[in-house]
């Protein structure tokens, strides 16, 4: 007996390419009908995408988000010049970040984790809400506190392996109070495809990085491993913490 | 960053727009709500968990955004209701009994059982996909939709006697 026809909802998530909709994928490629509406719900968005109300609508959008920060500048060139990746890099990073994240992101004082993410063709992009990434991409980070401490960035990544991706040094990294600041260095993802949890502490003392790393992976062995029930609070008491979601993917 | 927003335009603009052209069934109305459901989806993205798909939350953002909207224009004048009230779908279509709109019900029964609802008799996801949007087990989906029958049944009779 062959399965019910999909919902749009189902199709929906075939039509944005979700990476992770296999059993959809699978179904459409066994069913004719949900084949013809699969094309006919990429058809209208084709239309979508050439209506010429959607540019105005992206830089309405942009303008909503987007607004000049003076100190942000400052951070800018401090960053370059402690820049420990390619010069081509951090160059388009600086071109990205002359555009300041949107300040309506961290307007409600909330520690506040951004990921930027340097493709190997070069193009840097932060990840906003699909926030997938493939092994060979570099990473940079730019995080926003409410309160003055110390910053780290970990991973707990889809093979259950816990690291700091920031700071490359052996205590966590000062940070003061304001909107979102970027991180030194970058990381550069391995092959552990999968979803991976971004973790952004901000501790009241300056924590050596490893004693983090151990606290957090400890909690990880407490749930057995399942960083989306990991309580990274208990593991780490004193400190904030958010959580950004990575979806892993192949090299490309 | 501006290319990041268009990319998210691009890849998820065109089910955002027609869920929401859907749900308000007004194409202008479903433009408008483009802009703001991407800045809520940006604004509240501290929100968004990996284990939900993108597709899924910008869902959920796009149906109450337009409930918002159906509830306020439903408030303002009779004129939007009227209007609204023409295009904007019926929940649970297939049964006679129940031919309540979209409408009808968003000021008279609690939001989370109208959003099941819609997802349930509009969009026809099934109860798995509902608690997957919804962030609730499916039990719990086939309590509210249950209850949702119950209350609506209720709201109708009341009406038609008042009718009579």
């Amino acid at each position: 007996m062959s399965s019910p026809c999909l919902s749009d909802f189902a199709l929906d998530r075939l039509v944005t390419d979700e990476p992770d909709a296999t059993s959809e994928r699978a179904h459409v490629a066994g069913c004719a009908a949900c084949a013809a509406r699969l094309d006919a719900l990429r058809r209208e968005a084709d239309a979508f995408r050439a209506d010429a109300r959607l540019p105005p609508l992206v830089a309405r959008t942009e303008q909503a988000v987007a607004s000049v920060s003076s100190p942000r500048r400052r951070r800018i060139r401090r960053w370059a010049s402690a820049s420990v990746t390619a010069l081509a890099a951090a160059a388009a990073l600086l071109l990205l970040w002359t555009r300041p994240p949107p300040p309506e992101l961290r307007a409600k004082g909330g520690l506040q984790l951004d990921v930027f993410c340097k493709r190997p063709s070069g193009r840097v992009e932060q990840l906003l809400l699909s926030g997938s990434a493939a092994a060979g991409d570099a990473l940079r980070f730019a995080v926003a506190t409410p309160l003055d401490g110390f910053v780290a960035v970990l991973s707990v990544d889809a093979a259950g392996a816990v690291s700091s991706y920031a700071p490359d040094a052996p205590a966590l990294a000062p940070i003061a109070a304001g909107p979102s600041r970027a991180l030194d260095g970058s990381v550069e993802l391995d092959e552990t495809v999968g979803r991976e949890r971004l973790i952004a502490l901000v501790c009241k003392e300056r924590l050596p990085t490893a004693r983090v790393v151990e606290a957090v992976r400890a909690e990880l062995d407490r749930v057995h491993g399942d960083a989306e029930h990991l309580d990274v609070a208990r593991a780490t008491p004193g400190c904030t913490s958010t959580t950004f979601w990575l979806t892993k993917l192949p090299r490309s | 960053v501006s290319q990041s927003i268009e990319d998210l335009y691009q890849r998820f603009g065109p089910v955002v727009y027609r869920r929401a052209r859907k749900l308000l069934g007004d194409d202008q109305a479903a433009w408008d709500a483009l802009q703001e459901v991407f800045i809520r989806a940006l604004r509240g993205r501290e929100a968004f968990r990996g284990d939900a798909s993108p597709t899924t939350w910008l869902y959920r953002i796009t149906t109450n955004y337009c409930f918002n909207v159906l509830r306020d224009h439903g408030r303002r004048t009779a004129k939007l209701r009227d209007h609204h009230a023409a295009a904007v779908p019926m929940v649970a279509p297939d049964d006679p009994e129940l031919r309540v709109s979209l409408l009808q019900l968003i000021d008279q029964l609690p939001p989370e059982l109208c959003e099941i609802a819609v997802y349930s008799y509009i969009d026809r996801m099934t109860q798995d996909e509902i608690a997957a949007v919804v962030g609730v087990s499916p039990r719990t989906v086939g309590n509210r939709l249950q209850e949702f029958l119950e209350r609506a049944r209720a709201l109708w009779a009341s009406r038609t006697e008042a009718a009579q």
